[in-house]
Order: structure tokens, then sequence, then C-alpha cells
């Protein structure tokens, strides 16, 4: 049997199954090879090059840290200036919740917060420590409220806030100090006149991209340009609106900034909305406001008009120049 | 006829605003009540053809001098007692006049009283003006009674001047 089995076995089948064998065999070398070699590639060239780049780009990633970092903290800085660019309008560096629960502690061993050598804060209610329960004094005479100010002037009230915050963060900073840093921010509006709000409107406008706001500021500037027109032909009329560019376009630039700083950072969606709001409305306000003003100006400058012509009428009358006149043209 | 000044018609629309008073309306349902009160306005033509707009708001109210309600104060007591004692009753109705006179001379006694506390004067005028509020609504035809709640907000115009003129003047100084 074994040796019919040896017989029937084909010497070609044979040698089929040792090449075949063979061909597998350098193949899987050929595969387990490359892989092994790849493998030895990546470990060897790869990673090496990965850590030698790494080594040199990494201080390049630190330094373009850093750079970002000195360039917020200049931005946060130049929220201070009197700048009026977006960038210089101020940022709080605080929140309103934080900020009291620091003057609550300054008030549990002072009396009062000086601001400057004639504004100081007194807290009215030590049980409900809140904006509305913190009064403003100037010389030595009640103004408002924190509450009040923060409603008319949201963005100065940013300003007020950093610096007492600084002035409670800095225990060395000894009061005069902190008086000659706002003695040198000091602005006064109150030579700021219709040309001023124009350029100074014309310049917020810009890079605010909700276009209901940008349309109600065109039309504050249109009013304005009307009524700058009206004030350079009839400057009697300036006395009607000195408390135009006192109160009202300082209160309504300052509530643009206010916006414009919220716009930058909108991480805290529901004050934006809110400020949004507020300076939508309040433009519509004062943009009723200036309407008016511009057509009472309007009227008051023919109401003249027709006066000076009345006068010179009855002076050329008296003088018997109007039958001349009327006889040379006869 | 003389107009409500338009500032005296802003600075309540202002006041609302800032007390939350128009937080619910829509900025077109606000844009209407503007329109409806003193400060909405109606086109009128000049003889030459220009198009100007006035506000259709005609009623006469005593005003504070020009001069004085623009003048700069060193402080708010001297604000108040200044336009106190400057009103022009200009074609007031005589019949309202007493009451207004009468508001104005006994606010101006009390804020003297008050010189160094003017918080408290603040909070009177505010608890007169909610009491002669309703003694108004319930009364329309009284005109001394009309006369003195008119008084009453002028003096309540003059207190929100006299503050806002002193907030702008801290605003200045700490700067944006």
């Amino acid at each position: 049997m074994a040796r019919n089995r040896r017989r029937d076995s084909n010497p070609g089948s044979i040698l089929t199954i040792i090449i075949l064998i063979s061909i597998f065999s350098g193949l899987a070398e050929l595969v387990l090879g490359g892989i092994a070699g790849l493998l030895g590639f990546f470990l060897e060239f790869i990673i090496p090059l990965l850590m030698i780049l790494g080594f040199f780009v990494a201080p390049f990633i630190f330094i373009a840290i850093g750079i970002k970092l000195i360039v917020d903290a200049f931005k946060k800085k130049r929220g201070h200036s009197t700048s009026q660019t977006v960038s210089g309008t101020a940022t709080p560096t605080v929140s309103h919740k934080k900020l009291l629960k620091k003057i609550d502690k300054f008030f549990q061993k002072n009396q009062q917060l000086n601001i400057d050598d004639e504004t100081y804060l007194v807290l009215t209610d030590p049980e409900n420590v809140a904006l509305d329960t913190i009064d403003i004094y100037m010389r030595e005479e009640y103004i408002g409220s924190l509450k009040d100010y923060f409603n008319a002037y949201p963005n100065s009230f940013n300003a007020l806030s950093n610096l007492i915050n600084r002035y409670l963060n800095t225990k060395n900073l000894n009061e005069t100090q902190v008086v000659e840093e706002i003695k040198q921010e000091v602005k006064r509006t109150f030579e700021k006149d219709c040309a001023y709000y124009i350029k100074e409107l014309s310049q917020l406008k810009d890079g605010i991209e909700n276009q209901q706001v940008t349309k109600g500021l065109e039309e504050t500037i249109h009013h304005l340009q009307a009524i700058k027109r009206i004030e350079d032909e009839f400057t009697d009329s300036k006395n009607k609106t000195v408390k135009l560019y006192q109160y009202y376009l300082p209160m309504l630039t300052d509530i643009v900034n206010n916006y414009k700083r919220l716009s930058l950072n909108v991480e805290n969606n529901a004050d934006f909305k809110n400020s949004e709001d507020r300076l939508l409305k309040t433009t519509v306000l004062i943009n009723g406001a200036l309407n008016t003003i511009s057509g009472s100006l309007v009227e008051d400058y023919y109401t003249e008009l027709n006066v000076d012509m009345r006068t010179l009428e009855s002076i050329l009358k008296k003088d018997g120049l109007i039958d001349e006149l009327q006889n040379q043209e006869g | 006829m003389s107009e409500k000044p338009w500032s005296e018609s802003l600075d309540e629309m202002l006041a609302k605003l800032n007390n939350g008073d128009f937080v619910d309306q829509s900025l077109y349902e606000f844009e209407k009540t503007i329109n409806d009160s003193v400060l909405g306005t109606r086109n009128k033509t000049t003889r030459k053809g220009n198009v100007y707009s006035t506000t259709n708001y005609k009623t006469i109210v005593p005003h504070i001098d020009r001069a004085v309600e623009n003048a700069k104060y060193s402080s708010r007591y001297l604000h108040i007692v200044n336009c106190l004692e400057n009103i022009v009753y200009h074609r007031y109705p005589e019949s309202k006049k007493e009451g207004y006179q009468q508001a104005i001379n006994y606010y101006l006694e009390e804020i003297k009283k008050h010189q160094t506390s003017l918080k408290a004067f603040d909070q009177q005028v505010s608890a007169d003006m909610v009491t002669y509020k309703n003694k108004v609504r319930t009364s329309n035809t009284d005109d001394y009674l009309r006369g003195y709640y008119d008084a009453l907000l002028m003096v309540k115009k003059i207190l929100n001047n006299s503050r806002l003129a002193k907030l702008a003047e801290l605003a200045n100084k700490v700067g944006k």
C-alpha cells in the first residue's frame, strides 16, 4: 500500500507546492520587512526630526503667545485713555458683583471711598450693597447714586469701576496718586460742539455691523449737520443747543462706546443685547429731539428774518427810500 | 404759543428708558411711542418751499430763563436755586399761575433748609409728585392744583438736570 502511495504521488505537484511555499514566504518576508523598515524609518528619522523641529519652533510659539498677551494688556490699558477709537473704550477689569464685594469689604472699615480730592462714595445701606445704595458726593453735595451714573454714562462707569478696583487692590498707592491719575485723564466735553460730534459719531459708526444701529447714527449725523448749518448762519441759535452738547450727545457717544466694547467681546450675550436695545432706543429718542430742535431753530430763524425785514422796511420807509426805489422800478 | 421745551420731554423719556419702562417694547413700538409723544413731529413748508419739521405739542408752560438754565454751576444747590428763581411765566394762564408760584416758593424754602441734604430733598419731591399726580387725576378742573403740579414737574426737571450736570462733570474727570 505504501509503495503504491509513493508511486501515486506526482513529483510535479510536489514541486508546485515547494514553489508556492517559496513565493508566499518570499512575499511575507517582503511585507514584514517593509513594515519593519517603515517603523524603523519613523522611529529613527521622523520622530527625531519632529523633536528637532519642535526644539526650534517652540520658542517662536511661546514668543507669539507672549506678544498676544502684551497686545491684549496694551489694549486693556488703552481702555483708560481718552482715545476715541474702539480700543479706546473702557473695558471693565472687574465685574459689578466683584466690585461690590470689594466695596463692601472696604466700607466695613471705612466711612467713605475717595475718588478724587472732591468726589467720594458713601454706602447708605450696609445690609444691601448695590449700585443704588452707593451715593456719589461731589464737593460735599449729593449728586446721585452709582446706579444713576451707570445709567447715564455706562462706558465712563466702567472706567470708574476700574479706577476704584485699582485703588482697592493697591495698598501702597496713596490717595494723591489716584487723584493725579484722574487729573491726567480730564477731558472737557463742554467745549465740544456740533462739528466735534459729527466727526465723533462718524468715526464710532464705522465697524458697527448692526444696520439698524448705523442707520440710527447716520440719522443723528444728518440732523447734526442740519443744526450746524443753522448755527453757522444764525449764531444766536447756539444758546438753544448748549444742553445737547453738555448732556445728551456725550451720553449717546458713551452708550455707543459701551456697545462697541461689548461687541468686541460677546461673551456675555445678555449684556450685549441689553446694550444694543438701549442704544437703539436712545438713538430714536435723541433723533426725535434733534428733529424737533432743528425744526424749532428753522422756525426761529425765519421769525428773526421776518422781524429784520420789517425793521428794514420801516427804516427805508422812514427815509423815504422805498418810494424812491418803487419809482425807479416803475 | 410757546412750546414745551424739547429738553424737558427728552429728560422725561430718558428717565423712563433708564428706569426700564420700555424694556418690553420692541423698537417699532418704541418709535411709535416717541412719535405719539412730544417729540413726534410733523412737516411744515416755508414760503420759499423748504420743508421743515416742528413739534405738534402746543401748550403753554413756564420755562427757565435760557441764560440761567445753560450756565455752569459749581454746585447742584446753586443750579437748583438759580433755576427756581428765574422762571419765566410768559402767557401762562393766571388761573394756574397762583398754584405754580406757590409751589415754586415752597420748594425754594425747602431747598434752603436741605442745602446739606439734597438727597432728602430729591426724595421729598418724588413723594410729592406721586401725591399730587393722584390729586390732579381726581380733580381735573382745579387750575390751582394743575398749576401746582406743573411746578412740581419743573422742580423735578431742575433736580434731574442738576444731577446730570454733575454726573457729566464726573464722567469728564474719569474719562472713558
